[in-house]
């Protein structure tokens, strides 16, 4: 520590160590002064049009999502400047979609920050260059809708190849499974490609660099630096992939239930501002369950919602007078009895059927109608 | 004409969604159809107001015509167009307007202001724990109309 601080005392009066700019594309020893300059600033401009330049196609295709047709894979890729990454778009059903979702990234927020902190201008800017988890919520709606409507379609696309087609359709699925949490990293990436276990295990030459996994004693001498994963290979009695274990999302018992140290830790996560509502505000029990269920939603893991079929809202009916059970218990009875009196007349006759149908609060039922007078109303004529 | 910002729901399960992912929030479901006047108007007011109500309340219009949420028109009782029912943490908020029907508001709003007073007193409410709320308008804002019953 000490070391670090005597040479940050002296570095002023010295020039700095040499550094490469990304915008100039040489290397200076002017430190941070460097962002400042005329000329750094011209490149930076236009380097930052260039680059909104491109992530303009990308929003196009998040406003207009499309399909991504598997030729068309390969030519579909976005260099990201900020995080010097290529983002292919293989495996992808919809256009841009890794774009989007990289774009969107917390990862790729931190890299712009740290991009405008480095080279300037200032940090206005900053939004420029994202994509709000608004925007991509939306666009992940409209892919469902579009994957919705045209399934069929794309069957008939791809009805030729019959397995390009399965895996077109296995594709979508993950994909839309998947963004529904773009901010969820750790996921782990369902694999899209057969891999060829035999070259994996036994070549090494070509696939260190990706499967650091693969045991030492299969790589050739010249790779020995690589750390090995070896402990975890087959000492894990979970499993990998080399060892033929099931992947981790389709683990029939581990996705489904969560445990009360995850609750805690969505609990502790949750904003402070929660404590300032009023604790007997309606629904407030209700609400802090829901926002824990949500929290654990985003983060991928499958929570027993309530909302199956059957499931209806807190309503107090117009005619109840009891409690708001009562209601449901009251609509839940009349369902029942609609559907035995319809099913009878279905079998006898189909004039009984339009009388059935026409039980509502206006029908028009030989029952007298009366229009409703409150309770003052009344009492007020009463006493007239 | 379909509105262009509020979400129009046409099957039960988005209802259920939008019931269970408003917290915190006032939840403003019209029910209607887009091919009646009245309707319309409303829309148009709820859609001029969405944004300046955003904070604390949220809007949804639902499609009556859509077989899939009959269930829900026959449990809110929606015998007339456009209603409005209002939802706070997925419990129903009832609103005294003086009219006979105090589950829901029926008929459109006069201007924009109005709904959001209306919306803001259910907030209000709600978040003192209250699950009727009394309508802020003159009477003379709030439109008549007359509920007719089957049985005494």
């Amino acid at each position: 520590m000490e070391e670090k601080k005597t040479k940050a005392k002296k570095k002023p009066s010295k020039k700095s160590e040499f550094e490469f700019c990304k915008v100039c594309r040489f290397h200076h020893d002017q430190g941070p002064r460097h962002k400042y300059f005329p000329r750094h600033k011209e490149l930076l401009s236009a380097f930052l049009n260039r680059f909104r330049s491109k992530i303009a196609d990308v929003r196009f295709f998040l406003k207009n999502p499309s399909f991504l047709r598997p030729q068309e894979e390969s030519q579909n890729r976005v260099w990201c400047v900020f995080c010097d990454e290529d983002i292919v778009e293989l495996g992808s059903s919809f256009a841009c979609s890794k774009a989007i979702n990289h774009f969107a990234s917390s990862e790729h927020h931190k890299n712009v920050k740290q991009f405008l902190w480095k080279h300037g201008p200032s940090m206005d800017c900053a939004d420029d260059f994202k994509i709000s988890d608004a925007d991509v919520a939306k666009w992940v709606r409209k892919c469902t809708a579009l994957g919705n409507k045209d399934a069929s379609s794309c069957r008939g696309q791809l009805s030729s190849d019959i397995h390009n087609n399965k895996l077109e359709f296995e594709r979508t699925e993950k994909v839309q499974t998947h963004y529904i949490n773009p901010n969820d990293l750790n996921d782990v990436k369902p694999l899209l490609y057969n891999t060829n276990e035999y070259q994996i295990s036994h070549s090494g030459v070509t696939h260190y660099g990706s499967h650091l996994n693969v045991n030492a004693s299969h790589l050739p001498p010249g790779v020995i630096g690589m750390t090995s994963n070896s402990s975890s290979l087959y000492g894990d009695s979970t499993g990998n992939v080399h060892t033929g274990a099931p992947p981790p999302w389709l683990n029939p018992n581990g996705g489904n239930i969560y445990n009360q140290s995850d609750i805690t830790k969505v609990q502790e996560k949750l904003p402070a501002k929660t404590s300032k509502l009023n604790p007997h505000r309606v629904g407030a029990a209700w609400a802090e369950r829901r926002k824990i269920e949500m929290e654990m939603e985003k983060r991928g893991l499958a929570v027993n919602s309530n909302t199956d079929a059957d499931w209806l809202p807190n309503f107090g009916r117009v005619w109840q007078s009891g409690t708001r059970k009562d209601s449901r218990k009251e609509f839940e009875k009349e369902k029942r009895k609609l559907v035995v009196t319809e099913s009878i007349s279905m079998e006898s006759e189909e004039r009984k059927l339009v009388k059935t149908e026409s039980i509502s609060v206006e029908s028009e039922e030989p029952i007298q109608i009366q229009p409703y007078v409150s309770k003052r109303a009344r009492a007020m004529k009463s006493g007239e | 004409m379909e509105s262009v910002l509020l979400p129009t729901l046409t099957k039960k399960e988005e209802i259920d969604r939008i019931i269970n992912n408003t917290i915190d929030k006032v939840l403003v479901l019209r029910f209607g159809r887009t091919s009646d006047e009245n309707c319309l108007l409303l829309d148009d007011i709820l859609e001029k107001s969405a944004r300046d109500v955003s904070k604390f309340a949220t809007v949804a219009l639902v499609d009556v015509d859509s077989d899939q949420v009959q269930v829900y028109v026959n449990y809110f009782d929606i015998t007339l167009f456009p209603s409005t029912v209002f939802f706070f943490n997925a419990h129903h908020m009832k609103l005294d307007s003086g009219t006979a029907d105090h589950t829901k508001w029926v008929g459109k709003f006069h201007e924009k202001q109005d709904f959001i007073d209306v919306v803001e007193v259910i907030f209000r409410g709600a978040m003192k724990g209250k699950m009727i709320v009394h309508c802020p308008l003159p009477p003379e804002r709030i439109p008549k109309y007359q509920l007719l019953y089957k049985d005494v």
